[in-house]
């Protein structure tokens, strides 16, 4: 079975490598980091082409990655007709696969800095996948999941809305997984048979896979909201694709039929180049590769609970209805329940504050308090410079309206109005500025009168005092 | 009656002119009562204060006349010269802008002034030296070259208030008294004779044993 898996994975790779530049970079990190170094790894290179600012590809390949995630899970339970679904997409959605290049980079940070930290706790991951299949393997959750990823991407025409999207519906499948990764159940010996079951579960995603781009126009107005957890998204994709490389190498004895059924079914391009990725990675240091994931799921579940936590005091904070004008931010931080590397969330942030300043300038009444909350937990200077900018523009707003100072009048008008207002005040300061100078001319003219006649009177009035005592 | 003003020897009639700003309410003040105000308003309309000093031998009652340093030609200017027998032309040393504008000060004077009139020029407010943006070498140069006379004072701190005030008028009566010798059989100063003083300009009486100024 193995071997099979391994020679289809290949033939799929070397489709993906002719294809897209991911590929091209995947040879190029494998040949850098021919040794322990997994598939991922290589998968990660490719993140110095990423660019921030093309949100809406990342999310598409954010979008893509998960669907070959999803793949590769179902690949193992899809069934043969599901299989067939998937591959009549596949030719759709290829033309985006150059694309996932951007979508690389994101990976990558995680992924560089889990796997530096890797952990012994390879087992964890095992039993954490197990329980995560098992109970999330309910197709309601696959269809959040697949529904979110598409309405991200059609729906929203922001790319960063987008990206929001993906990330709410991997975040919703990631806080599971997490809970489920601190529950201490997981254990090595399970994992199997819950594999079978999760695989079971997988297939229904497949299907949904397929059913997606119908029920997108949809759902995605619904989940929308639900988007701003870019990040989450970003990890619940590469999660579940370690699962699998893990799962397929060191339990090849469970795997085999999944793989024969990836192979008939050939899914989708994005799917095989990412199978190709991790396989090829797989062979030479699949077992490195996956402590390196277990450890880095750990690591991220670790950092997921820090976030929920800032997300909750944020949501306290930020009760009233102006902090939806914030949305990303807010939601990001409350749906952000996996807490991607700090430098990911400065990322996500830097990407989502500017669009949203407008936002926060207009509708946030307490903006500060949230950003504040957000900042302090993640301890990164980057936030705190952009929460303090938009405090300052806050309260900049915030000031204007104050309605105890005597600008507060004026606060309210338009431009129009405050033009004339300003016409007509230099209108009476001239008709003014007239009548002083007529009674300055009368004055002057009784002052030479009284010079000429009684000059005395004109004498400081400290005279008055002389002329009392002298009385 | 035996008042105080009517005891001396000579009235002799000085205005203050400069640019609004320049302490020349406070000068007055700080000769005439020994006062200084902190937060004193733009001068409006006229007045003037006196206090009489002897010059030698001679009571000199000083008739210091002051007012708002406005550029705007008012009517009461002509009568604000009329009779003045020096003039004190006031400026910021610490406003450069202040020192610019004499000259247009120094016309309107001669516009309207007797040609014989003293003319001083002073820099006032050395207490704030640090700001100082006039140097005194430069008024002094061009009160030189105007026939001027030129000193530096502070109305806050008195420098040179009252050696400004008897400076000028000691060269009021100096000169006067010159204009006297040359026309021997007026005993009147020409220069005086159109004091608005109610009696006799430069008249000379006896001293009262108690001036109270």
């Amino acid at each position: 079975m193995r071997s099979n898996m391994t020679a289809s994975m290949f033939d799929l790779s070397m489709k993906d490598k002719s294809r897209s530049p991911f590929g091209k970079l995947k040879d190029k990190l494998k040949g850098k980091r021919s040794s322990g170094l997994s598939d991922t790894a290589s998968a990660i290179v490719p993140s110095t082409t990423h660019s921030p600012a093309d949100s809406e590809d990342e999310a598409v390949e954010k979008e893509k990655k998960k669907s070959k995630f999803k793949a590769l899970f179902s690949k193992p339970s899809l069934q043969k007709t599901s299989l067939s679904q998937s591959m009549s997409v596949l030719p759709t959605q290829q033309p985006s696969t150059h694309r996932v290049r951007l979508r690389p980079s994101d990976f990558q940070s995680h992924w560089d800095e889990e796997e530096s930290e890797a952990s012994p706790t390879s087992e964890r991951e095992y039993s954490f996948l197990d329980s995560r299949q098992l109970t999330q393997g309910t197709t309601n959750h696959t269809k959040k999941d697949g529904l979110s990823l598409f309405s991200g991407l059609k729906s929203k025409s922001d790319p960063v809305s987008k990206s929001s999207l993906c990330i709410n519906g991997s975040h919703v499948y990631m806080e599971e997984t997490t809970t489920k990764d601190k529950t201490p159940t997981s254990s090595p010996s399970p994992h199997n048979l819950r594999r079978k079951q999760l695989f079971a579960s997988e297939e229904n995603l497949s299907s949904r896979f397929t059913k997606l781009p119908e029920e997108m126009g949809r759902t995605s107005p619904s989940q929308a909201p639900s988007g701003p957890t870019s990040l989450d998204t970003f990890k619940s994709m590469t999660l579940p694709s370690y699962k699998l490389l893990s799962s397929e190498e060191h339990l090849d004895t469970n795997l085999p039929p999944s793989v024969e059924t990836i192979r008939e079914t050939k899914k989708p391009d994005h799917k095989k180049s990412a199978l190709l990725s991790l396989v090829t990675g797989k062979k030479e240091t699949v077992k490195t590769s996956d402590a390196e994931n277990i450890p880095d799921r750990t690591l991220q579940s670790e950092e997921n609970t820090i976030p929920e936590e800032k997300s909750e005091e944020e949501a306290k904070c930020s009760e009233l209805p102006a902090d939806l004008g914030r949305g990303g931010l807010s939601g990001d931080a409350q749906a952000v329940e996996d807490p991607v590397t700090n430098k990911q969330q400065l990322n996500l942030l830097l990407h989502v504050l500017p669009k949203q300043k407008p936002f926060f300038s207009c509708c946030r009444l307490h903006p500060v308090k949230p950003m504040n909350a957000m900042a302090n937990k993640s301890q990164s200077k980057n936030l705190n410079v952009i929460s303090t900018m938009n405090e300052k523009l806050l309260e900049m707003s915030v000031k204007k309206y104050d309605p105890s100072e005597p600008a507060y009048a004026y606060a309210q008008l338009t431009h129009d109005e405050l033009i004339q207002l300003v016409l007509k005040q230099k209108d009476t300061i001239t008709r003014k500025d007239l009548q002083v100078r007529e009674l300055e001319d009368y004055i002057d003219n009784l002052l030479v009168r009284v010079m000429e006649e009684t000059p005395n009177i004109l004498r400081v009035p400290v005279a008055g005092n002389r002329k009392a005592g002298k009385m | 009656m035996g008042s105080a003003e009517d005891d001396y020897n000579f009235v002799f009639k000085v205005v203050l002119i400069g640019e609004s700003g320049v302490g020349k309410t406070n000068l007055l003040s700080r000769f005439t009562r020994n006062e200084f105000n902190h937060d004193s308003r733009t001068t409006i309309g006229v007045e003037f204060s006196t206090r009489t000093i002897l010059v030698g031998d001679a009571a000199v009652k000083a008739q210091i006349w002051d007012t708002a340093g406005l550029e705007r030609y008012r009517a009461i200017t002509s009568a604000y010269y009329r009779g003045a027998v020096g003039a004190l032309v006031v400026f910021d040393i610490t406003k450069h802008q202040t020192y610019d504008v004499v000259e247009r000060w120094l016309k309107e004077l001669y516009d309207h002034a007797e040609a014989s009139i003293v003319v001083m020029l002073v820099g006032n407010k050395t207490d704030l030296a640090q700001a100082r943006e006039v140097p005194m070498e430069e008024a002094k140069m061009f009160a030189d070259n105007n026939g001027l006379l030129f000193v530096e004072t502070s109305a806050l701190d008195s420098t040179n208030v009252e050696e400004a005030f008897e400076t000028i008028l000691k060269e009021i009566f100096h000169k006067v008294q010159k204009q006297k010798q040359r026309s021997s059989q007026s005993n009147t100063v020409s220069l005086a004779s159109e004091n608005p003083a109610s009696t006799a300009p430069a008249q000379e009486e006896r001293r009262p044993c108690c001036v109270a100024l």
